[in-house]
């Protein structure tokens, strides 16, 4: 794990000073080598109490978060391709280098952020780190410096500031409720700690720390009242960041959200709890569902799509039985891979007509055949249509709420789902039909990371990997969901 | 005797939360977020001799070095730079803002009233306190347009949190209050860069004009 961490931090400052022909020759193979590193690192756990701790037990993997380190560290390789190509265009179109350096080294250090946040077996740690990946995407958000660039890096620093300041509150309140049973000290703080003894600590007190944190980190994930930063802040940064960001830096926030609920569950006051994330969940599919019916940017468009599922996964955790949060699980891989390829491709539409308005584009199909094939298939695709994954995910939820007996629940989720299924059919069909004379040429290194992860959403949808699924229901028992 | 410095310094730092809303100078306000985290340290510092821990005296000193020296005169830097020193935006005015914070400290001794802390808890009437300046700092980041007057809401909130932290929990361990020591800096700093940038491209260190993202 020290490897693993070391390795993208060292990276992060060498691709600062280094020149560019450089970072872009060894950022595929740096993330190839930590995805070959995490690999390895999480075929060492077989069974659900397998822990692996460095560092003083500072940094530990369990399965909960392998699943994690797995989507982090995949997803991150697939973006280093797509950056690199991404970057070319941008300096085409005008970027200076010295900016593009900029870039890799904040996207790095923003990976290594998102790596120590869920290898951290400190409630204190992943808050820094959470704090971190604040820090090193303001600069990124507000990369290319405009009005509108500046503005949305302005509101993220200073809304997820404050959430992550009451989340802060939240963990001292924790950390109140277990020193006096664990003892004073940094091990107070250490969730494997904590869980061993969660049946003996105050669980109003906890209840409390919990319903702090859902809303500190809440922020982070883009839960309704409380996402206001979030399509500012995806639409305005540069499509690797913006795919990052939805696709795994939200799956961050949530898991760490994630390990206080299997606390409480641990200790018997889940029920709660599940109905604070089921609330939190509905409702942002809701209000995702209003806003992406209105949208006319098609970036905040997928901004707004990465919150509905955020509130489908949350939605999940808050049925809280094993069928439920295994769906949500594989819910989260899905959403990462497939939300990660929707933004590619609509990163390339971006550099080559740098417009994001969607009634501006025309047209696209005759313009740019390959990327838009590739828009149809990945529309199709996060919107939950098979044979693609995230329909496999979303029936899984929506079965297990429905044994659950959830049925209003199920039938308000379901007419969101519906209405954001029309948007975005909407949306992009006006994009990609009609007549257009123009014919850009269209690059390989944008659209291949994309053919691969469509190609593994379908795949995913009938066959994991037998590793992922005995992950998975490790992370299952390790949440300590109900029958 | 000792409670009652922790809890006089803990109070004072309230005050000054106030007191930052019925500033109108920019330059002023930081001159008392630097007193308010002077306050602040005091308190940390004699919490650590009620206790004797010995983190405590080492968070007090970090608390001096950063809040009180660095991270004020970082802000006076930029409002140098931008030649702003006159609050005249507000969405509230200055009296009925500090009419309001009566209701926000009665507020929030009364929510603390009806939670019961159990355990060991130094200087009780710390927490009421401290929930206080959370409240008044998320005010002040409200009711205030200029830039730089809502990094110091921030800045409030966060001492308002370090403040609870120390009376419920003798302090946080010692490598956490670092990190978060570290990361307030930084995000200062960079918020403050931010914030030199809405001056170069909005030409106002207004936050009310940045509107180009709404529905």
């Amino acid at each position: 794990m020290k490897l693993l961490l070391l390795t993208y931090f060292v990276w992060a400052f060498i691709s600062f000073v280094s020149p560019l022909r450089f970072v872009f020759l060894l950022q595929p193979i740096v993330s190839l080598l930590g995805f070959i590193i995490g690999v390895n690192l999480v075929s060492n756990i077989e069974k659900a109490g397998d822990r692996l701790f460095e560092l003083n037990n500072l940094l530990f993997l369990d399965s909960l978060n392998g699943i994690l380190i797995l989507v982090i560290l995949f997803i991150s390789f697939f973006v280093s391709i797509y950056s690199i190509g991404y970057m070319r265009k941008e300096m085409e179109a005008g970027i200076p280098e010295k900016k593009i350096n900029e870039f890799f080294f904040w996207m790095n250090l923003f990976i290594v952020v998102m790596l120590l946040l869920s290898l951290s077996n400190n409630f204190g740690i992943l808050w820094i780190a959470i704090e971190g990946t604040t820090l090193a995407t303001a600069f990124l958000i507000s990369f290319y410096r405009n009005k509108e660039a500046v503005e949305a890096g302005w509101k993220y620093i200073m809304l997820c500031s404050i959430g992550i300041g009451f989340a802060l509150f939240g963990i001292i309140v924790i950390y109140f409720a277990s020193f006096s049973v664990v003892g004073e000290g940094l091990k107070a703080l250490n969730w494997t700690e904590i869980y061993e003894v969660a049946d003996k600590l105050d669980k109003r007190v906890l209840l409390i720390g919990f319903i702090f944190i859902v809303v500190g980190f809440g922020t982070k994930v883009g839960f309704s009242p409380l996402h206001f930063w979030l399509p500012d802040a995806h639409s305005q940064a540069p499509t690797p960041i913006s795919a990052l960001m939805s696709g795994v830096l939200l799956n961050c926030a949530f898991y760490s959200i994630v390990r206080v609920q299997a606390i409480l569950n641990h200790q018997g006051g889940g029920s709660i709890s599940d109905k604070f994330l089921l609330f939190f969940g509905l409702f942002t599919v809701i209000v995702s569902a209003l806003f992406i019916l209105r949208q006319t940017d098609y970036k905040r468009l997928l901004a707004y799509s990465s919150m509905e599922h955020m509130g489908i996964i949350a939605f999940a955790f808050g049925i809280n039985t094993k069928m439920a949060v295994f769906a949500g699980l594989y819910h989260l891989i899905n959403h990462a891979i497939v939300k990660t390829s929707i933004f590619m491709t609509v990163g390339s539409v971006l550099t080559t007509l740098h417009s994001k308005e969607i009634f501006s584009i025309k047209g696209l199909l005759k313009s740019m055949p390959y990327t838009s094939a590739l828009l149809i298939l990945t529309v199709f695709a996060i919107t939950g249509t098979p044979p693609f994954s995230i329909f496999m995910s979303e029936l899984y939820i929506i079965l297990s709420a429905f044994k659950e007996s959830y049925t209003l629940e199920v039938i308000i989720l379901l007419t969101g789902l519906t209405v954001i299924f029309g948007g975005f059919i909407y949306h992009f069909l006006n994009m990609v039909m009609g007549e257009s004379d123009k014919k850009y040429r269209e690059s390989s290194i944008l659209l291949l990371p994309v053919v691969v992860l469509v190609v593994v959403s379908v795949i995913s949808s009938f066959y994991l990997p037998d590793k992922v699924i005995t992950l998975i229901n490790n992370a299952v028992e390790i949440v300590g969901a109900k029958q | 005797m000792i409670r009652f410095f922790v809890e006089f310094f803990g109070a004072m730092s309230l005050f000054l939360a106030i007191t930052q809303l019925s500033s109108n100078r920019l330059n002023l306000s930081v001159k008392i977020y630097q007193v308010q985290s002077l306050f602040l340290t005091l308190s940390i510092f004699s919490i650590g001799i009620a206790t004797g821990e010995f983190e405590l005296f080492l968070s007090s000193f970090l608390n001096l070095l950063i809040k009180v020296v660095l991270i004020p005169y970082f802000l006076f830097r930029i409002l140098e730079k931008v030649k702003i020193d006159r609050e005249v935006s507000m969405y509230l005015n200055i009296t009925n803002s500090l009419l309001l914070s009566i209701l926000i400290v009665i507020f929030s001794f009364y929510i603390t009233n009806k939670i019961h802390i159990s355990g060991e808890v130094i200087a009780h009437q710390i927490f009421p306190l401290s929930i206080g300046i959370i409240l008044i700092g998320s005010f002040i980041m409200v009711v205030r347009k200029k830039a730089i007057t809502q990094i110091i809401g921030f800045l409030t909130i966060e001492n308002g949190i370090l403040l609870a932290g120390t009376s419920l929990t003798k302090g946080m361990p010692m490598i956490v209050e670092i990190g978060v020591f570290f990361d307030v800096f930084i995000g200062v700093l960079m918020a403050g860069v931010l914030a030199f940038q809405i001056r170069t491209t909005v030409d106002s260190m207004d936050t009310s004009k940045l509107t180009s993202l709404k529905e």
